[in-house]
C-alpha cells in the first residue's frame, strides 16, 4: 500500500515537473526573437464572432508581406476583458498591439506615458487620412498613445416599417415633432426609446451649446440646466416617446434592446444608442423582416449646436514594454492603410475614421446598408467630441445612479441636477487625488 | 509511538504546508499590504496608512451599504437552501425506480452555474412579459416589475441563490450515504417512525454536514458575485450592489486595488467572525462519531 | 382487525406515499431542467425567436447552429477546446483526490503541535475574496515564466490548495468512528495502510463528491484560464463558449453560443448520472463493511 501510494506520489510530482518544462520551454520561445531574424509579435483584441474572422485574415495578408515577423493572436469575448488587461498591464505582459478602449486612458496611462508614443512612429503610420479632432481622442499630455479605429455617435433609429405603416413617412426633425408622431401610433408605441444621462446630456448641449465635462473633468452646465435636462426627459415620459426607465428596467435590464421583444415586435419603434452598435439591432430585425433607419438628430426649437456626443472607438495601442515597437507599428499601419490589410479588416469594427480607409472600402463594396446609413448620419452631424472622464467608470456609476433614482421617482429633477453635481466632482476629484 | 505518530501526521501535512507558503501566504500578506495603500495597478504602491478603512466607513456610502445588502441577501438565501438541499437529499436517498435521473436533474441548475446562458434564461423568465409574469397574469394577478423595485430584484436574486442548491444537496446525500445501514435497522426494529428516525438519528449523524454546508454557504453567500453581476449589475438603485460587486468594480473597473483589498479584509473579518462563532458553537450541536474534538 | 387488513392497509399507505413522493419529484424536477429544456428549444432558434417570442417550441429543427457552433469563427474547433479542458480538469481531479485526502488525513487522525492554527489557516484562506490575490499570484506566476501554461491552474491542487475539498473531507472523516482504525491497527496495519484500506472505501461518497465538483467547478472555470492564458490554442471549453459574445461590437448569433453551452454541459452531465449511481453501491459497500 505504502508503496503504491509513493508511486503516485511521484508520478504526481513528476508530471508536474514536466508539465512546468514544457510551459516554460514553450513561454521563452515566444517572447525572444528566434532563429534567422524571425521577429514574434503579439496582437490582442475582444470582439465577436466576424471581428476575429477579419482580424485573422488581415493578420495573414500581413504575414505574407512581411515574411520576417510572425503576428501570434490573443483574443477573446468582451467578458472579463477589462480584468485581463487591469492584470496584464500591471504585470506589463501586455501585447506588443493591442485594442483598447477609449475609457481606459485615464487609467491605464493618466499622465500619457503607459503606452508607447505613436508619434515616434510617424515615418512607418501614415496618418493623413485623420482629422487632428480624432487624433486628440488618442493623445494625452502631447503623447499620441492610441489611434483611433473608428468613431461612434449618439444616433436615433427607427423602425421603418412600423412608422411607415401608421403613416409617418417623413421623419420629424425635432423633438417636439417626435411628440406628435406619439399621437398616430397605437398606444403602448414609443417612438424614441431612452432613459441614460448621456440622453439627456445631449438635449441640455444642444440647449447651451456647451459639453457636459469639459477636457479636466470639469462640470459646464449650471444646476438649473442640468435641471432643466431631466424636466425635459419627464416631459418626454409624459407625452409617451419614451417609456419610463422604470419600464425599461423590468423589460430591458442590463441587456442590451436589440435583444427585446418590445424591439423585435416594434413597439419600440425608435431608441437612442451609439451607431458603432446599430448592426446588432438591424441584424437582429431583418429576422423579422423590418427594416431599421436613420432619421436625423433630433433637436430643439433653435439648437445651438446637433448635440449628438461623439466619442473614439477601439483604439489601438502599442506596448511600451514591447521589444519590437517598429513591428508592430508596420502591423498597425497595415490594418489602418494598407489596402490589403483594410479590405480584410472589413467592417467588423464599424466604419474606420481614417479618410483613406474609408474609400478602400466603398470601392471594394464591403460596407453594408446600415453601416452606409450610419456614416452618412455621422457625416452630416456636428457631433461634440465627448470628455474622456465621461465614461470614466466612477463618473459613469455616479450619474447612472442619480439618473436610476429619479427614473424610479425617489428624487425630484431640482434634487437629481444637485446630486449629479455634487456626486460627479466627488468622482473626478476621488480619481484625481489618486494621480 | 506517541512522537511517532506525531511526526507522521506533520509528513502528510507537507504538501498543504508548501503549498500555503507558496499559493496563499505570500498573495495575502501582499493584499494586507495593498490595503493600507493607494494602489492604481500601473505605478508603485503609496503608503496611505489607515486612510482606506477610514474611507470606506466616512465618506464612501456605498460600502457600508453593500455589507448591508449582502447580509440581507445571505439571510434570506442560506436558510431556505439548505433546507431545501437537505429536505432533497433525505427524498434522494430513498431507492426509487428513476432516482439517478432526478438526482441529475435536481443538480442541473448547479451544473449550469455563471453560464452565459443563465443570463438570457433569467431575463427570459423575469422581464416585464417574461414567463414568470404570463404565468402570475394566467392565475389572474397584476404583472410585477422584477428588476425596477429593489425588493423585488433582491428576490430575483434570492430565487437564483436557492435555485442552485445541489451543491449542498449532493454533500447532504453523500453524508445519509456514509450513515451505516445498521443503525436503520435497529431503530426500525425497535418500532420508531420513519420521522423519528429522521430528527433523532439522521439528522444528529450528519450534523457534521450540516455545519459544513453552513459555513461554506455563507461564506459563499457572502462573497457572491455572479448573479448580481450576471442579471441586476447591482441595481436599482444599488439595491442589490453586493460587496463583492463592489470590491470588483474597484479592482478593475476604477483602478483602486489598494481600496478593493481593504475592503476584502473588512469582508474578510466578518466571515471569519461568523465562521468562529459557529465553530464555537459546533461543540454543542455537532456530533462526530470520532469522539474527539479538533 | 386481522393481519391481513393490516397488511393491506400499510401497502396502500406505501402506494399513496410513493405516489405522493413521485408527484413531488416530477414536478420539483420539471422547475429545475425547464431551463434545460428551454435552451434546447433556443438553440434552433434565430435571435429574433429567443427573443420575440415566448414559445418554447422552434419554428424550425435547423442543427445548423450546432454544426456551425462547433466550428468557431477562429482558428480552432470546439475539439481543440474540449481537450485542452480535459488537459487541465483531469490533473486538477485527481491531484485534488490524493493531496485533499491526505491532508485532511493529517488533520483528522493525528495530534501534532499547532494543528488548530494550521486548520483555521485552511478554512480562513477561503474568507478572502480571490479578486484581491489575483494580481500577487499572477506576478509570481510572470515571474517564475510560467505564464500562458496550465501550470497556474493545475498547481494549487497538488498542493492541497482546494481548502473547500480539505474541509469537506475532514468532515466526512470524523464521522467515521475510531474504532475502525484502532482494529486495523491491531492487525498491524500501518498509517497509510489504515488511510487506503479503512478510511478510503467508507468514504467512496464523499471522494466521489470531490470528484465531480473538482470536475463540473474547473470546466466552469472562465476567469482564471482567462487571465492565465493567451495562446488561443490553448483556451479551455469555459473561454471558447464567450469568444463569439460581445454584444457591444455588433451582432452576436445566441443559438450557437447555446447550443454549444449545452454540449459544454453533456460531460458534467454524464460524470453526474454515473456518479449518482455509484452513489447507492457506495452506501452498501461502505455500510456493510461497517
Amino acid at each position: 500500500m505504502i508503496s503504491k501510494v509513493k508511486k503516485i506520489l511521484i508520478v504526481a510530482t513528476t508530471a508536474l515537473a514536466l508539465l512546468g518544462l514544457t510551459a516554460c520551454g514553450k513561454n521563452s520561445s515566444n517572447s525572444a526573437s528566434g532563429d534567422n531574424g524571425k521577429v514574434t509579435i503579439r496582437f490582442s483584441w475582444w470582439g465577436n464572432d466576424d471581428r476575429h474572422k477579419d482580424t485573422l485574415k488581415a493578420i495573414k495578408k500581413f504575414e505574407k508581406k512581411y515574411p520576417n515577423i510572425k503576428v501570434k493572436a490573443e483574443y477573446s469575448g468582451w467578458d472579463g476583458i477589462e480584468q485581463k488587461m487591469a492584470t496584464q498591464i500591471s504585470g506589463g505582459t501586455e501585447a506588443d498591439l493591442m485594442q483598447t478602449n477609449y475609457d481606459w486612458y485615464l487609467n491605464y496611462s493618466p499622465k500619457g506615458d503607459g503606452f508607447v508614443d505613436l508619434n515616434k512612429y510617424k515615418n512607418i503610420i501614415d496618418m493623413s487620412g485623420y482629422s487632428k479632432d480624432i487624433l486628440k481622442a488618442g493623445t494625452i499630455d502631447g503623447k499620441l498613445n492610441g489611434i483611433p479605429h473608428g468613431s461612434n455617435t449618439r444616433v436615433v433609429a427607427v423602425n421603418k416599417n412600423i412608422l411607415n405603416k401608421y403613416g409617418v413617412k417623413t421623419y420629424p426633425t425635432t423633438w417636439d415633432g417626435w411628440k406628435k408622431v406619439t399621437k398616430t401610433l397605437p398606444k403602448g408605441y414609443y417612438p424614441v426609446e431612452f432613459h441614460t444621462f448621456l440622453d439627456i446630456i445631449c438635449y441640455i448641449t444642444q440647449k447651451t451649446g456647451k459639453s457636459f465635462l469639459d477636457d479636466n473633468g470639469k462640470i459646464n452646465y449650471s444646476q438649473q440646466e442640468i435641471k432643466d435636462g431631466f424636466d425635459w426627459y419627464q416631459d418626454m415620459v409624459d407625452s409617451g416617446v419614451t417609456p419610463s426607465r422604470k419600464w425599461v428596467m423590468d423589460t430591458v435590464g442590463s441587456n442590451s434592446m436589440a435583444t427585446t421583444k418590445e424591439f423585435l415586435n416594434g413597439k419600440i419603434t425608435g431608441f437612442f444608442d451609439w451607431t458603432a452598435v446599430l448592426n446588432s439591432f438591424s441584424t437582429n430585425l431583418d429576422q423579422v423582416n423590418m427594416t431599421l433607419d436613420i432619421p436625423s438628430f433630433p433637436t430643439t426649437e433653435n439648437p445651438k449646436n446637433d448635440g449628438a456626443i461623439e466619442k473614439a472607438t477601439m483604439l489601438f495601442s502599442i506596448s511600451k514594454h514591447s521589444k519590437h515597437p517598429k513591428e508592430a507599428a508596420k502591423l498597425l499601419n497595415f490594418i489602418l492603410n494598407d489596402p490589403d490589410g483594410v479590405k480584410a479588416m472589413g467592417i467588423s469594427r464599424g466604419m474606420p475614421v481614417n479618410t483613406k480607409a474609408q474609400k478602400i472600402l466603398e470601392k471594394a463594396g464591403e460596407v453594408d446598408a446600415t453601416t452606409k446609413k450610419a456614416v452618412e448620419y455621422s457625416n452630416k452631424t456636428n457631433g461634440v467630441l465627448e470628455s474622456r472622464y465621461l465614461e470614466l467608470s466612477q463618473v459613469s456609476t455616479a450619474y447612472n445612479d442619480v439618473t436610476d433614482r429619479f427614473g424610479v421617482g425617489e428624487i425630484n429633477s431640482t434634487q437629481a441636477a444637485k446630486q449629479i453635481i455634487t456626486k460627479v466632482n466627488a468622482a473626478v476629484k476621488q480619481f484625481k487625488s489618486k494621480n | 509511538m506517541k512522537s511517532k505518530k506525531k511526526y507522521i501526521g506533520l509528513i502528510f501535512l507537507i504538501p498543504w504546508m508548501i503549498g500555503t507558503l507558496i499559493f496563499t501566504i505570500y498573495p495575502f500578506i501582499s493584499s494586507l499590504i495593498y490595503s493600507f495603500t493607494n494602489y492604481d495597478l500601473i505605478s508603485k504602491p503609496k503608503f496611505v496608512g489607515f486612510a482606506n478603512y477610514i474611507e470606506m466607513f466616512t465618506t464612501d456610502p456605498d460600502f457600508v451599504r453593500s455589507l448591508k445588502v449582502t447580509i440581507e441577501y445571505t439571510i434570506l438565501t442560506v436558510p431556505i437552501q439548505l433546507i431545501f438541499a437537505l429536505f432533497l437529499a433525505f427524498i434522494l436517498n430513498f431507492k426509487l425506480k428513476g432516482i439517478n435521473f432526478f438526482r441529475t436533474a435536481y443538480y442541473v441548475p448547479s451544473i449550469l452555474g455563471g453560464n452565459v446562458a443563465v443570463a438570457i434564461l433569467w431575463k427570459f423568465l423575469f422581464n416585464k412579459t417574461g414567463l414568470v409574469n404570463q404565468v402570475i397574469q394566467t392565475f389572474g394577478g397584476k404583472p410585477v416589475g422584477w428588476l425596477s423595485s429593489s425588493s423585488n430584484a433582491m428576490f430575483v436574486l434570492v430565487i437564483l441563490g436557492v435555485w442552485q442548491f445541489g451543491s449542498a444537496m449532493v454533500i447532504f446525500l453523500s453524508a445519509l450515504q456514509q450513515i451505516p445501514t445498521d443503525l436503520y435497522e435497529a431503530a426500525r426494529v425497535d418500532g420508531a417512525k420513519k420521522w423519528t428516525i429522521f430528527f433523532k438519528i439522521t439528522i444528529p449523524l450528519i450534523t457534521p454536514t450540516v455545519f459544513f454546508n453552513l459555513v461554506m454557504q455563507l461564506n459563499n453567500k457572502l462573497q457572491e458575485f455572479n448573479s448580481p453581476y450576471l442579471i441586476t449589475n447591482g441595481g436599482p438603485t444599488k439595491s442589490t450592489y453586493l460587496t463583492s460587486l463592489l470590491i470588483y468594480d474597484n479592482a478593475f473597473k476604477n483602478f483602486r486595488m489598494g481600496y478593493a483589498c481593504a475592503m476584502s479584509w473588512v469582508l474578510f473579518i466578518i466571515i471569519a467572525v461568523l465562521a468562529l462563532a459557529l465553530f464555537k458553537s459546533s461543540n454543542r450541536w455537532v456530533y462526530y462519531s470520532d469522539g474527539g474534538q479538533n | 382487525m386481522d393481519a391481513d387488513s393490516i397488511n393491506r392497509k400499510v401497502r396502500r399507505q406505501h402506494a399513496i406515499e410513493s405516489t405522493w413522493r413521485y408527484v413531488l419529484l416530477i414536478i420539483t424536477a420539471f422547475i429545475m431542467i425547464y431551463p434545460i429544456i428551454w435552451l434546447f428549444g433556443a438553440s434552433f432558434k434565430t435571435n429574433a425567436e429567443i427573443f420575440g417570442s415566448i414559445n418554447f417550441w422552434p419554428q424550425h429543427f435547423d442543427w445548423t447552429s450546432y454544426v456551425k457552433g462547433w466550428k468557431t469563427g477562429t482558428q480552432y474547433s470546439f475539439t481543440t477546446y474540449f481537450i485542452n479542458s480535459f488537459k487541465i480538469v483531469i490533473p486538477k481531479v485527481i491531484f485534488t483526490l490524493i493531496s485533499c485526502t491526505l491532508t485532511a488525513y493529517a488533520f483528522t487522525r493525528f495530534d501534532f503541535p499547532g494543528k488548530n492554527i494550521l486548520f483555521s489557516i485552511v478554512i480562513a484562506t477561503l474568507f478572502l475574496p480571490a479578486v484581491v490575490t489575483r494580481i500577487p499570484l499572477y506576478i509570481m506566476w510572470r515571474n517564475l515564466h510560467l505564464l500562458d501554461s496550465y501550470v497556474p491552474l493545475i498547481a494549487g491542487s497538488v498542493f492541497a490548495q482546494e481548502p473547500f475539498f480539505v474541509f469537506m473531507l475532514v468532515q466526512f472523516m470524523r464521522g467515521i468512528p475510531k474504532e475502525y482504525d484502532e482494529a486495523a491497527v491491531m492487525d498491524g496495519a500501518n498509517p497509510l495502510q489504515i488511510l487506503g484500506r479503512v478510511l478510503v472505501p467508507m468514504m467512496k461518497p464523499a471522494l466521489l463528491t470531490v470528484v465531480l465538483f473538482q470536475f463540473i467547478w474547473s470546466m466552469n472555470d472562465f476567469l482564471t484560464p482567462l487571465i492565465y492564458l493567451s495562446s488561443v490554442s490553448k483556451f479551455p471549453v469555459a473561454i471558447a463558449l464567450k469568444l463569439a459574445t460581445d454584444a457591444t461590437s455588433g451582432f452576436v448569433p445566441w443559438n450557437q453560443t447555446i447550443a454549444m453551452s449545452l454540449i459544454a454541459l453533456v460531460p458534467s452531465l454524464i460524470l453526474f448520472f454515473s456518479a449518482s449511481r455509484n452513489f447507492v453501491e457506495g452506501m452498501s459497500a461502505g455500510g456493510l463493511k461497517g
